[in-house]
């Protein structure tokens, strides 16, 4: 979906959905299936297997007590993988473009160059823990568990040095608040059918629908 | 003049100092003061004590341009275009008029065709360059490098001095340890132990260090 | 039984990253190797991979003789795993007290690591690596965040290694040690120029100072300081 204001709006109403029941997250996880599951890789499903894991063990946990453990997978399952799809098709400087279109250029620049900073540093991060427990496996640490507290220990300093350098560039540059950005957004009819599609879907899993249909009693 | 009186802080301390316009290397061993000098001169640091005039004017209310060690490390924003323009944004210039001036940054640093590229696909060299674009743009009085050429092969170095020379900010202070890099600039000092030990041209100061590792190694190889 | 010779072998070794590649082949002999390249031309993808850290995209790094491996990453903070400086050498298996006066930190052992300056942290790391015995030694930038004063110290404890493979991975354009053999990453290709003083004329990456004196007809006999100067001191 080329527009991010779509894509976001979509996610929201499909997670609501998702949220609100079964009926919506069978809906939900249609839509995926029809317009967010192309080009989906062998790297995000890795990226993903981890918080499947995670809500897989809850559900267990829930169901174990006599709870709708299956119910509670099935929901946050979608909006894993919705969620999943947004990360996906987020292409650098949208966030910028939604936040100052949403907000303005005071709130929403910042809450923009938050993001986009974010996601920036995110690369980073990843890429300094890497090298941080391949560090500390050279010292015979080995790469379990036992290398996690003293990685974290240096992932926590060089983050915050880096935080240190990047405010110091940032005052530098002279930020205080806000500041003029031009949203561009890239329109395109393709996104059409995947809009109406999740409102369609949210509207059935949100609304009243039992009201307005006599045949559903 | 940039006029530096009665400058203390932590081990750095400069009872008076005064940098003319044009490129001053400021050169030392680890822990001499460079890097403290140099952010008390971008006004990232205040000083304990002392006064930093910039032409008559404190350093937070100068235009001040700076490039760190570790560019590659600090950028804000993915995109190149918005990483350049990004001084322009904070300062609310009106947003029609962006575009150009970091379009014309970008020609003078040669980097046109880099606009809507990603900052982490570039070289390490290419990466300087936008880091000195976003530095630039906004028509600094003062550019100030620390070891950013520290990254950088020789001939990316020189694109580098080239670039500065032609964007023709009045004053550019920088740190490095490379000495040949030093020794072509219009003024060098040389501190030690946080203090000022020489200063001056690349040639007197380099005279009082011909028996230390700090002489340049073109100098002292020349046939 | 025949000990094996000491070597690392790369057969067809590719690397791939979105639209970044780069491929080596090549056997790195006992001795001090140089990898020189533009920062981002992929030194540190191929010394972890070399180190026995990552795996190529595609190809094989084979050892022979090797019994001890250890890489040196760029920023010392990846390696610190002690709270106190001392601590600090105690893991590297090291005596606190000779690595301290070795890199004139006396004083500091009860200093956290990363409380010291990037300079200071650098000296620290070296001293403990550079006090082991490995048969592979990777060294990903060891200059960086160095003064000369300290870059010539380095390079001569490098220089003093008699053993094992050392091979360093820079951009360093002034101070250098002992070389045995010149190797460049250029165009996404691990090339290698030869033994020195043979392969300086083909070292792209060569500083200005050995350029002016081969182009003088006084090829020095290798690249340390001291070598460069009795260089252009000849008549």
């Amino acid at each position: 979906m080329q527009d991010v204001r779509l894509r976001v709006a979509s996610a929201a109403i499909l997670s609501a959905a998702a949220f609100s029941g079964i009926p919506g997250a069978a809906g939900a996880f249609i839509w995926w299936i029809a317009f967010g599951s192309r080009g989906i890789s062998g790297k995000t499903l890795r990226r993903i297997a981890a918080p499947f894991i995670l809500i897989a063990l809850f559900g267990a946990v829930v169901s174990l007590t006599g709870g709708p453990g299956l119910s509670y997978f099935s929901r946050m399952g979608v909006i894993i993988l919705v969620g999943s799809w947004v990360y996906d098709e987020y292409r650098p400087g949208e966030f910028m473009d939604l936040s100052v279109w949403a907000f303005g250029d005071g709130y929403g620049f910042d809450l923009g160059m938050i993001a986009e900073t974010g996601m920036q540093s995110l690369g980073l991060l990843i890429a300094d823990f890497s090298r941080i427990r391949m560090a500390l496996a050279l010292k015979g640490l080995g790469k379990g568990f036992r290398t996690l507290v003293p990685a974290g220990a240096v992932l926590i300093h060089v983050s915050l040095a880096r935080a240190g350098d990047v405010a110091a560039i940032l005052a530098v540059r002279g930020y205080c608040k806000g500041g003029t950005y031009e949203p561009e957004f890239r329109a395109g009819w393709s996104d059409i059918p995947g809009i109406a599609t999740a409102i369609c879907v949210g509207f059935f899993a949100l609304a009243p629908v039992s009201e307005f249909f006599i045949l559903y009693r | 003049m940039i006029s530096i009186q009665s400058l203390r802080h932590e081990r750095l301390a400069v009872d008076t100092l005064e940098i003319a316009p044009g490129i001053t290397t400021v050169i030392g061993a680890n822990g001499s003061g460079k890097t403290t000098l140099l952010a008390i001169l971008a006004g990232i640091i205040l000083p304990e004590a002392g006064t930093v005039l910039v032409d008559g004017v404190p350093p937070r209310k100068s235009e001040i341009g700076w490039v760190g060690e570790f560019p590659d490390r600090n950028f804000i924003f993915s995109r190149v275009f918005d990483e350049i323009a990004c001084p322009l944004r904070f300062r609310h210039v009106p947003a029609g008029t962006i575009p150009p001036r970091v379009q014309a940054c970008m020609e003078v640093l040669g980097i046109s065709p880099f606009a809507n590229r990603m900052v982490q696909d570039l070289s390490g060299g290419e990466k300087v360059m936008v880091a000195l674009g976003a530095a630039l743009v906004a028509n600094p009085d003062l550019l100030i490098l620390d070891e950013c050429d520290s990254q950088l092969d020789a001939t990316r170095a020189l694109e580098v001095e080239r670039a500065i020379r032609i964007s023709r900010v009045r004053y550019v202070v920088r740190s490095t340890q490379q000495m040949d890099a030093a020794a072509r600039g219009d003024h060098l000092i040389f501190l030690e132990r946080g203090g000022i030990a020489q200063a001056g041209t690349p040639a007197q100061v380099f005279g009082q260090l011909a028996r230390t590792p700090f002489y340049p190694l073109s100098w002292r190889c020349r046939p | 039984m025949a000990v094996p010779a000491m070597k690392i072998s790369l057969q067809e070794i590719r690397f791939a990253c979105g639209n970044w590649r780069m491929s080596a082949e090549g056997t790195f002999l006992p001795g001090v190797h140089i990898v020189s390249g533009d920062v981002g031309s992929g030194k540190s993808t191929l010394a972890t991979a070399i180190a026995g850290l990552t795996e190529p995209t595609g190809g094989a790094i084979t050892g022979e003789g090797i019994s001890s491996k250890m890489l040196s990453f760029q920023f010392p903070e990846y390696h610190v795993t002690g709270f106190t400086v001392e601590e600090e050498c105690r893991s590297w298996s090291r005596d606190p007290d000779r690595v301290l006066a070795e890199c004139r930190l006396g004083g500091r052992s009860g200093s956290s690591p990363l409380r010291l300056s990037r300079g200071e942290l650098k000296r620290l790391h070296l001293a403990c690596v550079l006090a082991g015995t490995y048969d592979l030694l990777v060294l990903d930038e060891p200059f960086s965040a160095l003064d000369v004063a300290e870059k010539e110290r380095i390079c001569r404890a490098i220089s003093s290694r008699t053993n094992g493979i050392t091979i360093i991975f820079t951009h360093e354009q002034a101070v250098f040690p002992r070389t045995d053999y010149l190797w460049e990453i250029q165009e996404g290709r691990l090339r290698y120029r030869g033994a020195v003083p043979g392969a300086l004329p083909a070292w792209q990456h060569a500083p200005a100072a050995i350029r002016d004196l081969i182009a003088a007809g006084k090829c020095p006999h290798n690249i340390t300081t001291g070598d460069l100067l009795e260089a252009a001191c000849r008549t």
